[in-house]
């Protein structure tokens, strides 16, 4: 049996009438858990729930916790966590008046962070991994933005303020035009951009989880100690992706908060 | 089956050309970025909020290629 060939193990049916390479790609499809008059519960779903409950439980325990002299290292955890909010989103991006903001951005942080790195626990599904929860996260944002920023400058104010001040009469039409478009782009990459990188980061780790197992696979049926080398580079390979997937979800987080919180400045700025 | 094989696979070639802009782009950022808050360390919170903003920008090409891809 010297002539098998994993990469060909990738292509052959296995047990389930499927290749290896789409029931990983099957796994990624969202499927009903519960169905209810039509329409259903899907894993993602389900797991965005947990984490709903999660983000409320971390929070809830955290601000109870909160004393002057810090001494609970939980309580301290989340304390700092909401104090670099508070710093590098709400004084560096929004400036005046953006104590009014804090608690839709830092919920979208939380919320966020928390379903990423839930996501990178074995077995469990990230809620952000899917574009329907993705885009109504970035909805809220995209709909908050524009109402703070009608708020601000009335309505006809805010229409005007597409378009930067200052330009010459005859280039306002069309540079207010091209501005429209970026303005409603904002609403397609917010939700996308978290998609992305979620959906292509767990689509790494799982091609590479895939190849390991298809090489040590190959290894036990042909008896060829060669066949064990390749499984450990995959290995390895996979415990880089896992590490930078750590700081990709962190990252995402911080990107979409720190986004929002940049259009609600810009909306509401009076200059 | 040939026909269809040729779409996907010129759609991920699209998708890969719409990849460099972005990649250049926010490498110039991020070298922007780098060499700012290196000059002047102080200023190393705001100039990070603006590179994020102007990595949004560039991203948003890749990011409607990868769109594009999947719906066309």
């Amino acid at each position: 049996m010297s002539d098998v060939n994993p990469l060909q193990m990738l292509q052959t049916p296995g047990a389930g009438g499927e290749t290896p390479l789409e029931e990983l790609q099957g796994s990624f499809d969202p499927t009903y858990l519960a169905g209810f008059f039509g329409t259903g519960l899907t894993q993602y779903i389900f797991w965005m729930i947990v984490c709903v409950i999660l983000t409320l439980v971390v929070v809830l325990v955290g601000g109870k916790r909160l004393t002057l002299i810090p001494t609970d290292k939980f309580a301290n955890m989340v304390d700092y966590g909401y104090d670099a909010i508070r710093r590098n989103m709400g004084e560096n991006a929004i400036g005046e008046g953006y104590e009014k903001h804090m608690p839709l951005i830092a919920t979208m942080f939380f919320f966020i962070l928390i379903s990423n790195f839930v996501g990178l626990i074995p077995g469990f599904k990230t809620p952000t991994g899917t574009l329907s929860v993705t885009w109504a996260l970035s909805t809220v944002s995209f709909f908050y933005f524009n109402w703070q920023g009608i708020k601000a400058r009335g309505g006809w104010g805010y229409i005007k303020s597409i378009a930067p001040s200052g330009l010459p009469k005859v280039m306002v039409p069309v540079i207010w035009f091209f501005e429209l478009i970026s303005l409603m782009l904002r609403w397609l990459t917010l939700a996308v951009r978290l998609y992305g990188n979620m959906f292509a980061g767990h689509m790494v780790l799982g091609i590479f989880a895939l190849m390991t197992s298809v090489f040590i696979q190959g290894m036990i049926m042909s008896g060829n100690v060669l066949f064990g080398l390749p499984p450990i580079a995959w290995m390895l390979f996979l415990i880089a992706m896992y590490a930078l997937e750590c700081l990709v979800a962190f990252l995402q987080a911080y990107v979409f908060a720190i986004l929002t919180s940049v259009y609600i400045g810009g909306a509401i700025s009076t200059h | 089956m040939e026909t269809t094989l040729i779409i996907s696979a010129l759609k991920l070639v699209g998708y890969g050309l719409g990849t460099i802009g972005p990649g250049v782009g926010i490498g110039l950022a991020a070298y922007g970025c780098c060499v700012g808050s290196a000059r002047q360390p102080e200023l190393a919170g705001r100039l990070f909020t603006d590179f994020i903003i102007g990595a949004a920008l560039a991203e948003a090409l890749a990011l409607i290629g990868f769109v594009l891809a999947f719906i066309l």
